[in-house]
């Protein structure tokens, strides 16, 4: 195989790339060759008799270096679970013809692979979150009591329904912009029953304007069952929860239009929102209207916190189902969220400790580049 | 049963979404890709639900005439306006000029146009001007020829039969000169804009323009025809003049970019409004939070503004020479990506778990809010 003083690649290996569904093709490493100026990787295959072919020639000079000192080239010419072996042949800066060709690797298939390896860390933390969720359930079921600190916004609940009812007004429940796939959307859905609960029993109007037709049926029969519960079944209109339109600022006009004509007392905005969430709350205030805001979107808390009188900030969201209904079991899945937290905490705080006295092996432990 | 089975059903498909995240094979990603379609499927029966709910609550405020009810006629004259344009723009859907078989589709390619394409085309009863080029829009194609232009002085009474609606003689044999064939079937439109005059001729366009004696003609060839797309995705591919093609789904663009735009726009542009008030309430001084928020706005909005952070702050805080030059830039980001970030960071982290949880308890059957329980 060696012609000439050059010498060819060493310890030749191709293996299907890992972690891919068969498309990304094979990866072919070698060990460098001396004065080797280019590299010609030659495939054929394995069940064939035909001479190897050149699928791709790399400068030395260009070729992906390896941690540990070898070359790669990926073939993504390859046909899922056709057999191939591989040859890395090596050429000089003298002669554009092969002086040095390598042995031929083992027979080597591209295949759809059964785990993503660099998912490998979020597998761990949802396993983990998820233990830690089944135990807090269990500790729940056995009786033992939760704590869960005041959230404001949430005890402002009692306070803003009353104050409609005084008022005689209806109460305004807009559940954001996204649908049920949102979870954001879910926990306002869960915000809206304790709400509705609420107001059904001061005989109060609970006015849902909707975004999504989903959310509108999951509403409307999430209202018709806290009516039947409340034992109002008279005070459910199929009208109070309605589809709007799904355009973003169709909806807020006519929303915005709504709040300024039935003037309600209390104006809730939970779910997520994007740039509508100020002027809704604007309008809402203009008329005098308690808000009672709460979004998943980092981008518009700010203006909620601006706008409104109560604003339920990251995680509070998602609690409030929980903690309004003071269901054992959900608050300890609260439980279970806040002890990762601190975990992840302790993380962050050994990180930053380590990072300060140069060891830095942990600012790449959890990286994951997908 | 009625509950459970649905609780069931969202287990299950959660907890195989989930697992689904964590395998790269093939099978597994047809998967994602089957339950996707079913959730747009799904999608497009809820959207007739939410246009039920729409009719029924707005005839309901009609019918019994409450506070407002003049409102809900808006509603409907924009619900029905939009199918009705789309009405008229299908009414309206240019006529096939001819077709051209399926076995010659595959010979369009950008360059020439071949010669076995013309002459299906031709044997359709297109005319075709002598030479004519193929090229890919899309799905579609455009058989087209250069743009040919010429001047030649024009007298007062080609003009006056011009505004007749009529062709003159003269006029034809100037066009013949240059190689460009007037049929004896020309259609006149006189524009009522200026000196100008459109000449067509099946999908041939000429645009004449009248200035300091001189008659400009070009023969406005860009687009003659256009090929395709197949409605059903095989088979012979439709041809139609291209002028009239572009007008197709005209109604519904003009009253989409004429009124649905500048509407969406208003709305839009009401929020810097809302911006200035909302800010004037929040940056009141009345606590120390307000007062760090209107602090922190106050810099931000300082070194945001050239006028200020450059002219201003040098001609007044120039001789500070211990300060570096860029000083409220690096106040601002200082302000942004340190405790800004870490503030918002955190904001992200809780959200992020919270979200975390709050699937963990819909997968658990915990939490039923999305059955409306």
């Amino acid at each position: 195989m060696t012609s000439g003083a050059i010498e060819p690649p060493t310890e030749v290996r191709a293996v299907d790339v890992p972690s891919d569904d068969g498309s990304e093709g094979i990866q072919i490493t070698w060990n460098p060759a001396i004065g080797s100026t280019a590299y010609r990787i030659l495939r054929r295959e394995a069940l064939s008799a035909d001479e190897p072919t050149e699928i791709g020639e790399i400068p030395a000079d260009q070729a992906e270096h390896l941690k540990d000192g070898r070359l790669r080239y990926i073939d993504q010419t390859t046909q899922i679970k056709t057999a191939y072996v591989y040859q890395v042949a090596t050429s000089t800066d003298d002669s554009d013809d092969v002086t040095a060709t390598s042995e031929e690797t083992a027979i080597v298939k591209a295949v759809g692979n059964l785990f993503h390896r660099k998912k490998s860390w979020i597998l761990v933390f949802i396993v983990t979150f998820t233990a830690l969720t089944l135990v807090f359930i269990q500790l729940a079921r056995s009786g033992r009591k939760m704590f869960i600190r005041n959230i404001s916004a949430l005890d402002a609940v009692e306070e803003s329904v009353g104050r409609a009812t005084e008022m005689g007004r209806p109460i305004f429940f807009i559940p954001g912009l996204q649908g049920l796939d949102s979870p954001a959307t879910i926990a306002a859905i869960n915000i809206f029953e304790s709400v509705a609960s609420e107001a059904i029993q001061d005989q109060t109007r609970m006015v849902a304007p909707s975004f999504d037709p989903i959310v509108m049926n999951v509403m409307q029969s999430s209202l018709k069952e806290v009516c039947t519960a409340a034992g109002r079944p008279d005070m459910y209109s199929e009208d109070d929860v309605f589809f709007v339109n799904d355009r973003q600022f169709a909806y807020v006009a006519a929303v915005d239009g709504m709040i300024a004509r039935d003037k309600p007392a209390t104006v809730f905005l939970q779910g997520y929102f994007y740039a509508e969430s100020l002027i809704l709350a604007e309008v809402a205030h203009s008329i005098g209207a308690i808000q009672i805001a709460g979004t998943s979107s980092d981008t518009q808390l700010p203006f909620f916190i601006a706008a409104c009188d109560y604003t339920l900030i990251g995680e509070e969201l998602f609690a409030a189902g929980a903690y309004i209904k003071k269901d054992a079991l959900q608050l300890g899945t609260l439980k279970a969220q806040d002890l990762v937290k601190l975990l992840l905490f302790g993380l962050m705080v050994l990180g930053g400790f380590l990072v300060v006295l140069d060891i830095n092996w942990i600012l790449n432990l959890f990286s994951t580049t997908l | 049963m009625k509950r459970q089975i649905p609780i069931i059903l969202c287990s299950l498909l959660g907890f195989c979404l989930v697992v689904r995240y964590f395998i790269p094979h093939r099978l597994s990603q047809d998967f994602e890709s089957t339950v996707n379609d079913w959730v747009r499927i799904l999608a497009v029966f809820a959207f007739v639900i939410g246009l039920g709910s729409l009719i029924r609550v707005h005839l309901r405020r009609i019918a019994m005439k409450v506070s407002h009810w003049q409102y809900s006629i808006v509603v409907f004259v924009g619900l029905l306006l939009m199918p009705l344009a789309a009405l008229v723009d299908f009414v309206k859907t240019p006529n096939q000029l001819a077709s051209l078989p399926a076995n010659l589709t595959s010979k369009l390619q950008n360059g020439p146009l071949p010669a076995t394409v013309r002459q299906a085309l031709t044997e359709e009863g297109l005319s075709l001007p002598p030479v004519v080029t193929v090229e890919s829009v899309g799905k579609r194609w455009k058989i087209q020829e250069q743009r040919q232009q010429f001047a030649t002085d024009a007298s007062s009474e080609i003009i006056t039969q011009l505004d007749q609606g009529k062709i003159d003689t003269i006029l034809r044999q100037k066009f013949s000169v240059r190689d460009l064939q007037l049929p004896e079937s020309i259609e006149v439109t006189v524009q009522s804009k200026g000196r100008r005059w459109l000449l067509e001729s099946g999908a041939l366009w000429y645009l004449l323009i009248y200035q300091n004696q001189i008659l400009t003609v070009s023969r406005d060839t860009t687009a003659a025809y256009i090929v395709g797309p197949n409605p059903v995705g095989s088979g012979d591919l439709p041809v139609y003049a291209s002028r009239k093609f572009s007008k197709q789904g005209s109604s519904v663009n003009w009253l989409f970019l004429n009124v649905y735009v500048p509407l969406d726009a208003t709305m839009f542009s009401l929020l810097a409004f809302f911006i200035a008030s909302a800010a004037y309430r929040a940056f009141r001084a009345r606590t120390m939070d307000a007062t760090l928020l209107l602090l922190a706005g106050v810099i931000l909005m300082f070194a945001n503004a050239p006028l200020l952070a450059n002219q201003f702050w040098h001609s007044v805080f120039g001789g500070l020479n211990f300060l570096p030059d860029a000083f409220p830039t690096l106040v601002k980001d200082w302000i942004l990506q340190v405790p800004g970030m870490a503030a918002r960071r955190a904001i992200q982290i809780g959200l992020a778990l919270g979200a975390i949880s709050q699937s963990l308890r819909i997968l658990l059957g915990i939490d039923r809010a999305w059955m409306g329980e």
